[in-house]
């Protein structure tokens, strides 16, 4: 009786523990180590603008040209000139700018049409803008980049003895004209 | 042979009693007549096996699924004792007592048996997106332990006071062992040795109730499981392989792989608090990902000491507090993988005092000291593993900058079977934060999305109202910008900076901020003198419909306060996963319990007991948040505040019989517990706020000396309402009244969740002693039937 016992006792003891271990060590067999393998890509050119290299505020802020102010029935304007300070493509002339206003509608002004180009050897760009509004967070806040092809009549506008170039946008309250200076030979 | 022994159940053929002892010996070997010392050790192991085996499955699940899911799955498993009670009581129906007790040691082989089989199909099975079969599976131990204890319950009602006793110090010692068997041993040993404390329980009862010759079998398993402990190559090549976190959907690896993004996972490390990944991928700045609990990540960057190769992180939105004004001391909360103290260290800063809670990113980042020029131990930096706000409540220094990049609060739930929250971004923080600033200083931090970017600014309007800071004042020294370009990430809010500066910008300042965000492609959405006054006005929801940053009425998010501190549910109602829980619980007790009570002929009694497991857990569980606040770490409040409420419970326990407790057929310990439960909370408040002790140790203590009186009163009800079922001769009840008041506790813990996220902590510890005052006038615990026999 009692060696019916030990056994009894011995199998289910066993039984259940060898299921236990035995579940254990297949499941541990069959895993393995973390891996993961990507897919092939089709690499696309990455033509976002980053800047060359950090360039601390204050040093930035001397590259901001700005009009305006927020009082009512006025817009500030601030303006960048990208080439300056980026790494842009070389086929155009871009500009960051920002509109802001607690009054004007800035909906009403297609700000492609409003602006045009000058620099120092007198050549000007008064079409083919493109205007790409990045952030609209009512018809009173803009931001977007102005884009120009570097070219005027044929010939680069931008060139290593352009002493200078100069933004106009005409017509946003309450400022006719406004200008937005950049120097360009350092 | 009786009909029960034919249906020859698993532990019915342990031991057979009615084919291989005759009855007269099992009699003699009853549980009665063994001393009643080993019994209440072999109680004290099970409960402890149990307890650890609870918050290890806590641990195991914090990585594959989220935080609400990790707090239903493992509520649902606790479900198992109950069901073992239940279990329990039907055999009590089938089989004489005398055979359920000579089954118990081979009960405690099956139970070993199952935290192995549990765990190992958890650890090692591709996930599972059903989610009630991790339920089903994590539960068996807890079934198997259940039933146990519940039949040793119903055996000794009479003792009900030092199986209690033993049940309740067992988990005590449970909460303590379970914190350092995972810290120095790992999730797999630590499994092997609770399984080794059921085996050894099982010894113990072989001795007892078979004799020595039948201890064999349990020996040799614990033998084995000594063995397989000395491998330790394969039980670290055992752990290694995380098949279920590595196959989950919800991860930041799983996340990397649907983006494509080639990685790897090159280290890391579990402790009770979290388990810590390092991922590594091809980021052009050479940065590892390091992940907390699978999904709260931040980076370690490569540093070799030269900032000059580092200055491209300058164009970091996470730079940008930095960049403007003084960054001689600085505050930083969080910093994870390291990267905030690089960042402070670019900026200048020479005293960096870095706030850590995880301790696992802390040694992950030390062991990869090469990799990022050891950014911990640097002679600039200062470290503090505790909790940042309670880090914040002690210091007397002020600083320059206080930041916060991304501190994820999700992961403080790992400790123990409850949603905890820590206090970072309540209304009481901000002002904490506030004091701690320089006269020019500035309050930094970097969120996820609109969600918590909404509440933040909510809770800090409404912060500042109460420091006399108007909205027009704010306005002046806020500033709010999105992460990306404008265009970018769909345009909807994405990792935004929210900076606050003790005095106003002027509108100079304001354009260099502005300058610097554009230039860097960052998108301010709220900046001084720009930006609409509405912002502030109508500030309550950020849309995603309109693709930007407006702001609509009505978004039901409230402000985050320490008493309902959980900032990161956003649920305008109840989780549903906390509902689910508590339909599994009714569900159980109206198909299962119900009709037993309505068998044996019992109506108040339940009640009782139903009235003990709820009013516990909603007084335990608000108690583990407050206190987390109070000792500084989730990891010591929970060992601190089980300890002293099971120790306590357990002394109480054994106390609770005692003549003078009773008050004609009052039981005076019922009303003690609301009256302890206020007294508690006003002490800690004036602590927290008033009396704050410098020393960890010393503040540890103090919330021992004042937790234990409660819990010496909170243990004494339970095993006071079991004694009395043993002497109107209701013992075949225990299991019954074991099991429901185990469920009860499971419900208690998720009303408590959600009394304290939608009304506050202070709730559940009221709610909860309503029902102890209840229970005090009502005493359900007698039938109108009965005639009480002292």
């Amino acid at each position: 009786m009692e060696a019916d016992l030990v056994r009894k006792n011995s199998l289910i003891a066993i039984i259940s523990i060898s299921l236990a271990l035995s579940t254990a060590l297949i499941l541990h067999v069959v895993s393995s180590d973390y891996s993961f393998t990507p897919r092939p890509l089709i690499v696309e050119k990455d033509d976002t603008v980053v800047p060359r290299e950090f360039i601390p505020p204050e040093e930035l802020a001397k590259h901001v040209r700005s009009t305006g102010t927020t009082e009512p029935g006025n817009v500030e304007v601030q303006a960048l000139f990208l080439n300056l300070i980026m790494d842009t493509d070389d086929e155009n002339l871009v500009f960051q700018l920002a509109f802001n206003t607690h009054s004007v509608n800035l909906a009403d002004y297609d700000i492609a049409e409003e602006v045009y180009l000058e620099n120092s050897k007198g050549m000007q760009i008064k079409k083919d803008f493109t205007w790409n509004v990045t952030q609209k967070d009512s018809a009173h806040h803009i931001m977007g980049f102005l884009t120009v092809p570097d070219r005027s009549n044929g010939e680069p506008f931008l060139s290593d003895d352009t002493e200078w170039i100069k933004l106009v946008l005409k017509r946003i309250p309450t400022i006719e004209k406004r200008e937005f200076q950049w120097r360009v030979i350092s | 042979m009786t009909g029960a022994s034919k249906r020859r159940t698993i532990w019915e053929l342990y031991v057979n009693k009615s084919n291989m002892i005759k009855q007269d010996q099992v009699q003699k070997r009853g549980l009665e007549t063994i001393p009643l010392f080993p019994l209440l050790v072999s109680l004290f192991l099970t409960s402890t096996s149990l307890f650890v085996f609870e918050v290890t499955l806590t641990r195991l699940f914090s990585p594959m699924l989220q935080y609400h899911f990790v707090f239903m799955l493992t509520s649902m498993a606790i479900f198992g004792l109950g069901i073992g009670g239940y279990i329990a009581y039907r055999l009590t129906k089938k089989m004489k007592h005398a055979q359920l007790v000579s089954q118990l040691p081979g009960l405690l082989i099956i139970l070993a048996a199952s935290y192995i089989f549990s765990f190992t199909l958890i650890y090692k099975l591709p996930f599972l997106n059903f989610f009630i079969i991790y339920a089903g599976i994590a539960s068996l131990p807890f079934i198997i332990g259940g039933i146990q204890i519940a039949l040793i319950f119903m055996k000794l009602a009479g003792d009900s006071h030092k199986l209690y006793f033993a049940d309740l110090l067992g988990a005590g010692a449970g909460s303590v062992l379970v914190v350092g068997l995972i810290n120095w041993l790992g999730i797999v040993n630590t499994i092997l040795v609770v399984s080794g404390f059921a085996v050894l329980s099982s010894i113990i009862l072989s001795y007892y109730l078979l004799g020595r010759k039948y201890m064999r079998v349990p020996v040799v398993i614990a033998v084995l499981f000594v063995m397989i402990g000395m491998f330790q190559p394969g039980v670290k090549q055992f752990e290694d392989r995380f098949r279920g976190y590595f196959t989950s959907p919800l991860t930041s690896l799983s996340s990397l792989r649907s983006g494509n993004i080639s990685h790897s996972l090159s280290d890391w490390n579990w402790d009770a608090y979290s388990r810590t990944d390092v991922i590594d991928t091809e980021a052009p700045s050479g940065s590892k990902i390091i992940t907390i609990d699978g999904g709260s990540n931040s980076e370690m960057i490569q540093f070799d000491g030269d900032f000059r190769k580092v200055q491209s992180l300058k164009t970091d939105l996470n730079y940008l507090p930095f960049e403007f004004g003084s960054n001689t001391k600085t505050l930083i909360i969080g910093p994870g993988g390291g990267k905030d103290i690089l960042l402070a260290l670019l900026s200048g800063s020479r005293d960096i005092h870095a706030v850590e809670i995880n301790t696992g990113s802390v040694d992950i980042a030390r062991k990869y000291s090469e990799y990022n020029g050891s950014i911990y131990d640097r002679d600039e930096v200062t470290l503090h593993i505790q909790d940042g706000r309670n880090f914040v409540k002690q210091s007397n220094d002020v600083y320059d900058i206080i930041y916060l990049a991304q501190v994820m609060s999700g992961a403080a739930e790992a400790v123990g079977y409850s949603l905890a929250e820590n206090f970072i971004y309540t209304k009481e923080a901000i002002k904490d934060y506030w004091s701690k600033l320089n006269e020019k200083g500035r309050l930094a931090f970097i969120l996820h999305d609109e969600k918590d970017l909404t509440r933040l600014l909510l809770t800090i309007r409404e912060s500042f109202a109460e420091l006399g800071i108007s909205v027009n004042q704010l306005e002046k020294q806020i500033v709010v910008i999105n992460r990306g370009a404008p265009g970018t990430s769909n345009d909807m809010v994405h990792m935004p900076l929210v900076m606050i500066r003790k005095t106003a910008y002027a509108p100079e300042e304001v354009k260099g901020i502005l300058v610097a965000a554009m230039i860097n492609g960052q998108s301010p959405l709220y900046v001084p003198f720009i930006t609409e006054d509405y912002f502030w006005d109508n500030l309550s929801v950020v849309s995603s419909e309109t693709k930007a940053f407006t702001l609509r009425q009505d978004s039901g998010f409230s402000v985050t306060t320490d008493n309902r501190p959980y900032f990161f549910d956003f649920n305008s109602g109840i989780n549903n996963n906390l509902l689910y829980v508590l339909a599994g619980i009714a569900a159980i007790t109206f198909l299962f319990f119900r009709p037993a009570f309505r068998k044996i002929q019992l109506k108040r009694s339940p009640v009782y007991f139903i009235g003990l497991g709820l009013g516990f857990m909603l007084i335990e569980i608000p108690l583990i948040q407050k206190f987390s606040l109070l000792l500084g770490h989730p990891t010591r409040a929970f060992i601190v505040i089980l300890v002293a409420l099971l120790t306590g419970g357990g002394l109480g326990s054994l106390f609770g019989g005692w003549e003078k407790f009773r008050l004609k057929s009052r039981y005076l310990p019922l009303i003690m517990v609301p009256v302890l439960t206020a007294a508690v909370y006003a002490l800690s408040d004036m602590l927290l706020n008033r009396w704050m002790i410098p020393s960890s140790g010393a503040r540890a203590f103090v919330a021992f000396l004042i937790l234990f009186p409660l819990g010496f009163f909170l243990g004494m009800p339970f095993p006071f309402g079991l004694r009395i079922l043993s002497l109107v001769k209701k013992k075949d009840a225990v299991p019954l009244m074991w099991g429901i008041n185990g469920l009860m506790s499971i419900g208690g813990s998720t009303l408590a969740v959600i009394i304290s996220m939608k009304m506050g902590l202070s709730y559940s510890l009221i709610t909860g002693g309503f029902i102890y005052l209840m229970l005090f006038i009502f005493m359900p615990v007698y039938e109108k039937t009965w005639r009480p026999t002292w």
